[in-house]
């Protein structure tokens, strides 16, 4: 499964990346890195079944436990 | 340098607003535990109290011409304090994305393709929307006018296949339940189909005649209002209690549908009108999305962001371990995080915009 | 790999260099290395240049005469283009017989301006001065004639070779409707369009594309109608080609198309007349090429593919139900296999139960999932299609006769492929030739759908569609919408799409094409009884 991610993250790098070099679009290149490094790392920690703290969790905390106005 | 090179028709932007109201037609299930059998008044009165908020939107982006949402809260906010609000924005545009793709996941899964893994679904879906976003919001617009008539030729078809089966006694009795269910109801209406009207902020400024923009706006509401409410109508009449025990109440209606043995079990058809209308909503969050990523770092185009931003989205969609969870998310919780983001900030920005009389 | 990358990067700039250009800067004429630009006075050096230049050829023939007091000439023709008896009677008998008549006048005419305005009885005649032009004339029909002491050569027009006489085009026929088709040969094509618009308004230029065959394209679209920047775009298009060959219009419609690597083509093309002058009436132009009698008409939309010229020349009910007949075969022939493998390997539950049991009583025997069927069947189908195009006429009983009885009966006989799925099959073969102008697109989208649906389902299906939507909606052509007009919504023009409105009611022209000059035609010019007639006239009047 990890080899699988590697190389759908090794085709979207050859899909995107030479159409920025050629136009020099520097800035959006190292946006798009880091970006895509993040995606990366989530979608691993996905794959190798790390739990990943979710959002939608962090939501439910903030208005239930910490202001208490939740209708239920 | 302007990031988006399309123009938009005023009837394009009608059909798009109806159609991305349309996407939320599964997700009104969500409401349905609180107020039972009074959805439709929650619905109606969800319309009402969102029009005026419609026009505060309108008139906030009518002032500033040409301005996307993420320039205003710059102009409104000043330059830091307005980046703080649009990264807020941005994340909350994330959120919703990834869970509109989780739930299209999870709906097909139940009933469609119990043994796939979830992140098949999901992965199609992110794909079809990223080649959307990526052709640009003015491909999204184009095809809008022909999801809306598919999707709400689905729904009056399945209603008029389902008179004979309405009851129509099963709305008595009228607005007995308790006051506070009936608010927890109608913030959930409004926090999911109708106050996302916010992300047409990011798309108005791309339209070409901006004085029919508030009333292709507001039609648009009214379109999609009335497709929700006709499919509402049409579960809660069918299916009468049952309609709030079961998890989707629109596959259990359609499928009571059955004319002489032939037409029968078309719960497909729900299916394919989903994927239609989800399309056009998870198409529109991820595109202001990107959009307002690409604006707030002064980037010259957006389409090399949509990759990561939709495998991320995908990634914290995954992150959810059940349904159940996610429903009492969205029932409980995220109207009132919600209201901060729909009802809060714009009026505080418009009262500002009033006092400050901006634009100089 | 990064040396890779850069040693690509290096040589995409080296593809910017033109030979052509480099040689004119040389002096030199485009053909032989060493051949001067222009004639020479003298007869005698222009004979050797060219005959080391075109002389080997067993077609050119040299001819050497004299007029005059031995005033010497000399005629370049090719004996297969050019028109015989007009070279005989009317070169070379007046400049024989001109010095027979009157002796002194010929002292006079020595000037090839005199020639070519008192002696020569021939329409076309010019008048050049360098070899380019002169091996162009000659090569493309016209006799030269050159004269001593002059460094000007005449290039007399007299062109006429062999073409096929006009027909009924073989790709297009119709029940009601002229028959001619377009030929070969550009003169008699554009003749045929001027016949169909005899106004004056009607413009046709020409260009010669392609270095070594020196094809005549040519441009044609009424001048008020067509807009100024298509016509423009289209000629900075065709200027942009520089190549060697141009031997159909196809390669010139892969040169200026829009989107090289799309499925659908954004440049359309016909073979009759009619409907390409159709078509230059709505607002388009057409590009003629010559040696082929496929006409290109730019731009294209999507919907052009459903109608057809006896659209508008039936009535107009029958001809909206033959159009939604189209369209309807056409999904069918797109959605049928997909739907089939869909509905049997994913959603049973989405069959009619008596269907259900009668289709699992076929499928029982055979071994290959539903999915491989339908890809095995649509494979063979189109080499079925493909021999059928390519093979001799006299052979063509056998492979239909085997297509049918060895593919259709044994194979479901021997259990090798399910009855349904056969059904299926001709089903979608007999409906892919509806609209033939998309059978090249319809056969990548079938197999496509079929892959998905194999893959998930009806979803699959779902999501391939909005795929190929998507991809349609951001296509242009020339600048017009592919959608058009069901993307950028034109009401006024959605009465030529699915149903064909009567010919009295449509006004405009199409928006989005035609807009220089809307109006096609009057109000109210449906046609009615004469006691209507008077009370509408009565109702003008007051």
């Amino acid at each position: 499964m990890t080899f699988l991610l590697m190389s759908v993250f090794l085709g979207i790098i050859l899909f995107e990346v030479p159409k920025l070099i050629r136009n020099k679009h520097w800035r959006e290149l190292i946006v798009f890195s880091s970006l895509l490094s993040m995606a990366f790392i989530l979608s691993l920690l996905q794959i190798l079944d790390v739990k990943v703290p979710s959002p939608f969790e962090g939501i439910n905390f903030l208005i239930r436990d910490v202001l208490h106005l939740n209708y239920k | 340098m302007k990031l988006e090179k399309g123009e938009i028709s005023s009837s394009q932007l009608m059909f798009l607003v109806g159609g991305f109201i349309q996407g939320s037609l599964l997700t009104l299930a969500f409401a349905k535990d609180a107020t039972k059998h009074d959805l439709w008044l929650a619905l109606i009165a969800a319309l009402m109290m969102s029009l005026p908020l419609a026009l505060v939107y309108i008139t906030l982006a009518l002032k500033f011409p040409g301005q996307n949402l993420f320039q205003i809260n710059d102009a409104v906010f000043g330059p830091y304090l307005g980046k703080l609000v649009s990264f807020q924005y941005i994340m909350l545009f994330l959120m919703i994305v990834s869970s509109n793709l989780w739930f299209a996941g999870d709906f097909f899964l139940t009933f469609f393709f119990p043994e796939t893994p979830i992140i098949v679904i999901m992965i199609m879906f992110a794909f079809i929307c990223a080649w959307g976003v990526r052709a640009g919001i003015e491909v999204i617009a184009r095809m809008s006018i022909i999801l809306v008539l598919f999707t709400i030729l689905i729904a009056l078809t399945t209603f008029i296949l389902l008179l004979n089966e309405m009851k129509f006694s099963n709305f008595l009795p009228i607005f007995d339940i308790p006051i506070h269910d009936f608010i927890q109801g109608t913030n959930i209406m409004m926090a999911i189909p109708f106050n996302e009207v916010i992300i047409f902020m990011m798309v108005i400024p791309y339209a070409n005649k901006m004085k029919q923009v508030k009333t292709s706006v507001l039609y648009g509401l009214m379109i999609g209002g009335i497709t929700s409410l006709i499919v509402v109508i049409r579960n809660t009449a069918v299916l009468g209690p049952l309609a709030d025990i079961v998890v989707s109440p629109s596959m259990e209606a359609v499928r009571l549908i059955d004319l002489g043995e032939i037409i029968e079990r078309l719960e497909a058809l729900v299916g394919i009108g989903l994927i239609l209308s989800m399309f056009l909503k998870v198409s529109v969050f991820y595109y202001a999305t990107v959009l307002g990523m690409a604006q707030l770092l002064k980037l010259r185009s957006y389409v090399p962001l949509v990759i990561p931003v939709g495998i991320i989205g995908i990634t914290l969609a995954l992150t959810n371990e059940s349904s159940i969870q996610f429903t009492y998310t969205a029932m409980n919780t995220y109207p009132i995080f919600s209201l901060s983001f729909y009802i809060v900030l714009p009026l505080i920005s418009l009262l500002i915009v009033k006092i400050r009389k901006l634009p100089k | 790999m990064i040396s890779y990358i850069l040693k690509k990067l290096r040589y995409l700039k080296l593809l910017n260099v033109n030979y052509a250009d480099d040689q004119k800067k040389q002096g030199t004429s485009e053909y032989g290395q060493s051949t001067p630009i222009k004639l020479s006075q003298s007869l005698e050096k222009n004979l050797i240049a060219i005959r080391n230049l075109i002389g080997n050829n067993f077609d050119v023939i040299i001819r050497e005469f004299s007029f005059g007091d031995h005033i010497n000439v000399a005629l370049i023709f090719l004996s297969g283009m050019t028109d015989q008896s007009m070279i005989n009677e009317n070169i070379m008998k007046p400049l024989m017989s001109e010095s027979h008549s009157s002796q002194n006048e010929t002292l006079k005419i020595k000037d090839i301006a005199q020639i070519k305005a008192r002696i020569l009885s021939v329409g076309g005649v010019n008048q050049y001065s360098s070899y380019d032009e002169i091996i162009d004339g000659c090569l493309s029909g016209q006799s030269i004639l050159l004269l001593d002491e002059c460094n000007e050569a005449l290039a007399i027009m007299t062109t006429n070779w062999k073409s096929r006489a006009v027909e009924e085009p073989k790709t297009e026929s119709v029940v009601r409707g002229p028959r001619e088709g377009f030929t070969e040969s550009l003169l008699t094509n554009t003749t045929l369009i001027r016949r169909k618009i005899m106004s004056p308004d009607l413009k046709i230029e020409s260009m010669k594309l392609g270095s070594r065959t020196k094809t005549n394209v040519c441009i044609a679209y009424i001048q008020g109608i067509a807009n100024p920047l298509l016509i423009e775009e289209i000629k900075r298009r065709l200027n942009r080609i520089k190549t060697d060959s141009i031997l159909e219009s196809g390669y010139v419609e892969q040169f200026i198309e829009d989107a090289p690597f799309s499925i659908f083509s954004t440049v359309a093309n016909s073979e009759k007349p009619d409907a390409v002058a159709a078509k230059i009436l709505e607002g388009r132009a057409a590009i003629l090429v010559d040696g082929t009698p496929f006409v290109l008409s730019v731009p294209m939309v999507l919907i052009e593919s459903f109608q057809s010229s006896e659209d508008y020349y039936s009535r107009p009910f029958f001809a909206s139900l033959i159009r939604s007949i189209r369209f309807l075969a056409y999904f069918i022939s797109i959605f049928a296999p997909s739907s089939y493998v869909a509905l049997t390997t994913f959603h049973q539950e989405l069959i009619p139960t008596p269907l259900l049991f009668s289709m699992a009583g076929a499928q029982e025997g055979v071994p290959f999932p539903a999915v491989m069927e339908a890809i095995m069947m649509g494979i063979i189908f189109e080499i079925l299609r493909e021999a059928g195009v390519r093979l001799p006429r006299p052979v063509g009983q056998a492979v239909s006769i085997v297509g049918a009885l060895v593919i259709g009966e044994s194979a479901v006989t021997a259990g090798l492929i399910g009855a349904p799925m056969v059904i299926v099959v001709a089903l979608t073969a007999v409906s892919s030739f509806v609209v033939s102008a998309q059978s090249d697109s319809g056969g990548v989208l079938r197999i496509t759908f079929v892959i998905l649906a194999g893959f998930i389902g009806i979803y699959g299906i779902v999501i391939g569609q909005l795929g190929v939507f998507i991809h349609l909606a951001s296509l242009r052509s020339f600048g017009t919408p592919y959608l058009s007009p069901l993307a950028p919504l034109s009401i006024r023009d959605l009465k030529d799409t699915i149903i064909r409105a009567p010919i009295w009611a449509m006004f405009t022209r199409p928006r989005t094409i035609g807009w220089h000059d809307p109006e096609r035609q009057e109000f109210r010019l449906k046609p009615s009884s004469p006691s209507e007639e008077t009370k509408e006239q009565n109702k003008a009047v007051r």
